[in-house]
């Protein structure tokens, strides 16, 4: 007897009246079996899964300690032990869970179907974490600029391999063109965001803006802007890994660089090394978004690779 | 195990074949008993293949994992075409052209008081081209095929949409959200089964779910979450009459509605009921608050435009009009 097993739920299959090549739909769990197919291998490792789910609960604890904690003066379990406020209970409860998640999934403990999950608690703490009303573990950019920071990067990271590089243009294009509208249809009073950005540059040349402005500021919006046109052209076809390099890049610069300027504009930055590590590594890992678009991007990259395994 | 007695033609989807009689006889899912179990029986094991020959067609893998089809009224292109006039009309309200646009027709802003044509790129005149752009391209698309095979084109441009509007507030996240989760109910259940689809229900009722119950703000407030909130207000502190007839409770209780359904779904209770509850659900999620805020504002119809405006201003009024297309480009996508 020939046996085909589903590559998603593991049904076994009787399939010696099929010939190889083709394919049937799972009754269990609906996916595409094709007869013949070697079983995809197991993802045992993602290594940027395990990088967004350190990122995730360092930020946490960078959050909430008792030594030099910037927002909680207790460990984050503490918190669940007395009178603390119910949203700040489940704000934390749900970011430990999407960083161990994380972990958990980057080693290969999870099951297969394991992005699901974490690309559904990054969603919910994308949603949650950028409402101007939340207090705790507060993330200052853009729900809307957030979520296309996660689809250019997804798409970039998905850019690399041949299978999956149709999608990864799709969601690089997508993300891409989300963040180029914003600059061309927002406004700032009655200019648009475009000129003024324009404008901020030419003040940079002619001496305007301090040093401080141009680092927190102008460099990171011109790094988006510059991230969105990156992920324009890819979706339209350019690619390699210089480009994938460059726009992965420069997202970075756009989350990371306010938090280092923040830090290099102190006075004496040595003088409390351990609240100013806090302070500014909160504000870098988990005010800028940081943590929650490496979850949500390599979540999502990591569910497209698998789906695409398994068709 | 005899693969006659307990097979089905194939749905030869996945490979791009017609289905039907050529397909060949499909597996059936063993529990791994072993190559001892004879995989074809011969004499008395062959004679009820020849009844089931007699009795017609095998049962096919449509109706194994039954696909219960979208009615008329929840199809993409139907769903577009509405989202569009929908749009048409809170645009002529002045949806675009913000509060402080003239309070004429959305048009007069692009005329001179000589009659000249005039375009400046502020705001108002950016934001108001925009939305006739909007309403005229989810119009056409659905005549368009080569367009809107491409589910993902309608999704990103209904996300353009929502870009240019000010921050989201968990209403208006509740809004969209209402809509990607009634999608996905139809897609998961109207469409042919399938595990994307139903991940995609996973993550929608998911959202939902977090906008409903997680405790936002208030520190020390138990009834902070968005549905304890509306449910408090019902039932202890508001008058419930004048509480059920507010937009945002419209809002937060349908919400619930496809948040319980798309849990049923989700977990394998779904069914035709389901389509049914989602699609009505999802038109009032749109229209409910619109008429609900109409009725607020003393519906005026003798003014129309100033019944137009009270509905614009009172409510998350661009997330309900990118609602419909939103939903129908999230099936369309999720059929391609």
């Amino acid at each position: 007897m020939k046996v085909q097993p589903c590559p998603s739920c593991g049904a076994r299959y009787n399939v010696e009246r099929l010939s190889d090549g083709s394919t049937f739909e799972c009754r269990r769990c609906g996916q595409a079996v094709r007869v013949g197919a070697a079983e995809p291998p197991p993802r045992p490792f993602s290594a940027g899964l395990l990088l967004a789910g350190v990122t995730m609960i360092l930020g946490l604890l960078l959050y909430a300690n008792p030594r030099f904690g910037f927002g909680e003066s207790r460990w984050p379990w503490e918190l669940l032990q007395d009178g603390t406020a119910l949203s700040t209970k489940v704000t934390i409860l749900l970011w430990a869970a999407a960083g161990l998640w994380g972990l958990i999934s980057a080693l290969g403990i999870a099951p297969r179907s394991r992005s699901v999950l974490t690309v559904g608690l990054a969603c919910v703490l994308i949603l949650t974490c950028t409402l101007p009303e939340v207090a705790e573990l507060r993330v200052d950019t853009p729900l809307l600029a957030l979520f296309a920071m996660v689809a250019l990067g997804a798409g970039l990271l998905l850019l690399g391999d041949p299978a999956t590089a149709p999608l990864g243009r799709v969601l690089a294009f997508g993300g891409g063109l989300l963040i180029t509208w914003w600059f061309a249809f927002s406004f700032e009073e009655t200019t648009p965001y475009l000129v003024k950005t324009v404008e901020d540059v030419r003040g940079v040349f002619a001496g305007h803006l301090t040093a401080g402005e141009v680092t927190r500021q102008i460099v990171p919006n011109l790094a988006l802007l510059l991230a969105g046109l990156v992920g324009v052209l890819a979706g339209l076809g350019a690619g390699g890994r210089g480009w994938v390099g460059t726009g992965m890049t420069l997202l970075l610069v756009v989350l990371l660089l306010p938090a280092v300027a923040g830090l290099l504009e102190e006075d004496d930055p040595w003088s409390d090394a351990a609240s100013l590590v806090a302070e500014h590594g909160t504000a870098a890992l988990v005010t800028s978004g940081l943590a929650l678009w490496l979850l949500a991007s390599h979540a999502v990259a990591d569910l497209a690779r698998n789906w695409k395994d398994t068709r | 195990m005899n693969a006659d007695e307990e097979g089905f033609d194939l749905d030869t989807q996945h490979d791009g074949k017609a289905g039907g009689s050529a397909s060949p006889a499909a597996p059936a899912p063993t529990p791994a008993r072993g190559p001892e179990h004879p995989v074809e029986r011969r004499g008395a094991a062959a004679r009820p293949a020849a009844r089931r020959a007699a009795r017609g067609p095998a049962p096919t893998a449509e109706s194994a994992e039954p696909s219960h089809g979208l009615p008329f009224l929840f199809r993409p292109g139907f769903l577009l075409v509405l989202g569009a006039l929908v749009l048409a009309v809170l645009w002529a309200g002045g949806l675009f052209s913000g509060p402080d646009a003239s309070a004429d027709w959305p048009w007069t802003l692009f005329q001179t008081e000589g009659g000249a044509v005039t375009f400046t790129w502020d705001a108002a005149h950016v934001f108001t081209a925009l939305g006739a752009f909007f309403a005229v391209f989810f119009l056409l698309t659905p005549f368009g095929p080569a367009i809107r095979s491409r589910g993902a084109t309608v999704l990103t441009v209904a996300a353009l949409g929502l870009v240019i509007f000010p921050p989201m507030t968990i209403l208006d996240r509740m809004v969209v959200l209402l809509g990607l989760a009634a999608a996905a109910i139809l897609a998961h259940e109207g469409l042919h089964g399938g595990s994307g689809r139903r991940a995609f229900v996973f993550v929608m009722v998911l959202l939902l779910g977090a906008c409903l119950f997680l405790p936002i703000q208030s520190p020390g407030d138990a009834f902070d979450a968005q549905a304890l909130r509306v449910g408090n207000d019902l039932f202890v502190d508001g008058d419930f009459g004048e509480v059920l007839l507010q937009p945002r409770t419209a809002v937060v209780l349908l919400s619930c509605v496809v948040f319980a359904v798309g849990l049923l779904s989700w977990i394998g209770l779904g069914g035709r009921w389901s389509v049914w509850v989602a699609g009505i659900a999802l038109y009032l999620g749109v229209f409910g608050p619109m008429l609900l805020a109409w009725r607020a504002s003393g519906a005026d119809y003798a003014t129309c435009h100033d019944g137009l405006r009270s509905v614009v201003q009172g409510l998350p009024a661009a997330f309900l009009a990118f609602t419909l297309p939103v939903a129908a480009g999230a099936i369309d996508a999720a059929r391609s």
